[in-house]
């Protein structure tokens, strides 16, 4: 009797236990610079503030070099279902869910793709680095939803694919590519220190 | 007594006569071009300088003898800007730790560094603004927390014969236009050459081994990457000789991409054109992802484990490639063949997800499971009509034809003595 009692019991905290596993939190995976690569660029993801993730139903994690490659691929993948998606804070790396993040655009931002959005953990913090830095936006995970993530010299591209579709085309038309590219160079230019 | 202390005075002061003095930068250098008129050269005595300099004006600074600029502070040791400043014949270390700190940083134009060595703790050379620049027969080496030669917003200017080891990226170019990188070698570092938002940069002449990958153009339009070696690029998992990703009208010619994890990646491209390289003894010699009107021809894939493979990709024109592992007949002698060689990357998507299965390369149940199940032909990377020989492959057959007749003679009358000779002993 008093085996059977102790064997049911066993069973019981073995069940408990498989239950609270089963209940965990997502977790982020730390990043191994060594072989994570972006899932969308294929560079090297660096085990710094723009490192982000999206951990898969499975377990399994994907990495990203910047939070626009990230969201660059949720775009592409409406239909896929993931556990969770991390972002990391600018100033102490820890990571956040993404919907919880604040986010920070400011064309003068590097980031490894120049998607030039930063994200912190709170809006204070995200306020702080703003103040600091001229021409910064903040955004709130549901208003980057919306954001374009238009890259800095996405408009000097897509003037290059024009001049260059148009190989042969007439000079005049290159002059005045060349123009809008100079006055983007210019607009550029004028960059705030941001360390 | 007196000679013994007279000796020690001597091992003294011989010892302070040959130890490297230390110098102020701010009190010598720094005076002396500040006391320049536009033009002047300045020669600089041998010795060691700790601390910064600014360079504002066109002088010339040249090194007589082993001069060494040393700092670790936040400022780079040497900050150009202004017009035509020469730099020559010096050795900067930056120990700095600052995460943006670099040894030289240019801006302006015209300027002009020559047979100078870098030591850097982060960033070897920065340009930011700057045109017209000349970097040539200098070295960079690094501790891997920086670029090598970086340039930002930086268009027309030349870095030749410059060796740069042991950093993040060898030279790495973000909205920087036209420029020329020639005969560079880099090593040992995590991108050689990283072209990003940066157009009609020319590539050429550079060696660029066991990094991680060798050439990476991102982003970027009319690259011409000419003569290059890209080579030993396979340490890392995600190792590659040269990664085309969002790059179009670039121009990829002549060069060698040999014993890399993978030969050429072409992603999201359009409109490159990829001819007459030599892509050898990589696992993957070539990878079309979602690429669109490419062309690839006479290129001579050799030897690479996979030949190639074309993952989501159309309309790219591939022609008259030499594939050694291609099954060719050329009933009408052009020189080309009448089969069209596909490559299918089966066994590479089968490995993709369970690396495990790499066990089982050319097994034969995974040949004939490949042939009972091809990928789609949309997945197959197909040459309509593959070159019968390359140059080199000619030669080697000839030699080879030679080698078979000897061998076979040499074996008849081995064999026939054996014959002979073990009978009679009978």
């Amino acid at each position: 009797m008093n085996k059977k009692f102790l064997s049911i019991m066993m069973v019981g905290i073995a069940m408990l236990i498989i239950a609270a596993c089963g209940k965990d939190e997502v977790k982020p995976a730390a990043i191994k610079e060594d072989s994570d690569k972006c899932e969308v660029c294929n560079m090297a993801v660096v085990d710094g503030p723009h490192a982000t993730q999206i951990v898969l139903e499975d377990g399994k994690s994907m990495v990203f070099d910047d939070i626009g490659c990230m969201y660059g691929y949720l775009d592409k993948n409406k239909d896929k279902k993931f556990a969770a998606e991390f972002v990391r804070d600018y100033h102490d790396k820890e990571w956040i869910k993404a919907d919880k993040a604040f986010y920070v655009y400011n064309k003068s931002v590097k980031t490894p793709m120049a998607y030039n959005v930063v994200s912190f953990k709170d809006e204070a913090r995200a306020k702080k680095f703003a103040d600091k830095n001229d021409g910064s936006t903040i955004l709130s995970a549901e208003k980057l939803e919306d954001h374009s993530w238009e890259r800095n010299r996405d408009m000097m591209m897509k003037n290059k694919m024009k001049h260059h579709s148009h190989s042969e085309g007439n000079k005049m038309e290159d002059a005045s590519h060349e123009k809008i590219s100079e006055h983007d160079m210019k607009e550029e230019h004028k960059k705030e220190d941001m360390h | 007594m007196l000679k013994l202390v007279f000796k020690y005075i001597f091992t003294i002061l011989v010892l302070l006569f040959l130890s490297p003095l230390s110098m102020k930068a701010e009190t010598t250098l720094q005076s002396k071009v500040d006391g320049a008129a536009n033009g002047e050269k300045i020669e600089i005595e041998a010795g060691v300088y700790e601390g910064a300099i600014k360079i504002a004006k066109s002088v010339t600074l040249s090194g007589n003898g082993n001069v060494v600029l040393r700092s670790c502070e936040q400022t780079p040791i040497v900050a150009i800007s202004g017009q035509a400043v020469q730099l020559r014949g010096v050795t900067i270390e930056y120990c700095g730790d600052e995460s943006e700190g670099a040894g030289i940083y240019i801006s302006g134009s015209n300027h002009v560094l020559e047979d100078i060595l870098v030591k850097t703790n982060h960033f070897g050379i920065r340009l930011e603004d700057a045109s017209g620049i000349a970097i040539e027969n200098s070295s960079v080496i690094g501790n891997k927390n920086g670029n090598g030669i970086d340039f930002w917003q930086s268009s027309h200017n030349v870095v030749k014969n410059v060796m740069i080891k042991n950093v993040a990226d060898g030279l790495y170019l973000e909205r920087s236009d036209d420029n020329s990188i020639i005969s560079n070698r880099i090593d040992g570092s995590r991108y050689g050459i990283h072209i990003m938002y940066s157009n009609d940069n020319l590539i050429e002449k550079n060696t660029s081994k066991h990094n991680i990958t060798g050439g990476m153009v991102m982003e970027a339009f009319g690259t011409q990457i000419r003569d290059n070696v890209f080579s030993f690029n396979d340490s890392n998992v995600n190792a590659q000789g040269l990664l085309l990703y969002r790059a179009f009208n670039s121009f990829v010619e002549g060069n060698t991409l040999e014993s890399n994890r993978l030969g050429i990646f072409v992603e999201e491209s359009e409109e490159n054109i990829i001819k007459n390289n030599k892509v050898a003894r990589n696992f993957i010699g070539f990878q079309f992802k979602q690429a669109k009107k490419n062309a690839a021809e006479t290129n001579d894939f050799s030897e690479n484990v996979h030949d190639a493979q074309a993952i989501d990709s159309e309309d790219n024109e591939v022609r008259g490639n030499y594939w050694d592992s291609a099954a060719m007949v050329d009933s009408n002698n052009d020189g080309r063949s009448d089969i069209p060689h596909k490559s299918d990357p089966y066994f590479l998507s089968l490995t993709e997800n369970i690396p495990g299965y790499r066990l089982f390369f050319q097994s034969p149940g995974l040949i004939f499971l490949q042939t009972m199940l091809k990928s789609p032909p949309e997945k197959l990377l197909t040459d309509v009509a593959p070159l019968i020989n390359r140059d080199v492959q000619e030669i080697n057959k000839e030699s080879g034809q030679v080698d078979m007749v000897f061998m076979a003679f040499a074996m008849v009358t081995v064999s026939s003595i054996i014959f002979i000779f073990g009978r009679k002993r009978e």
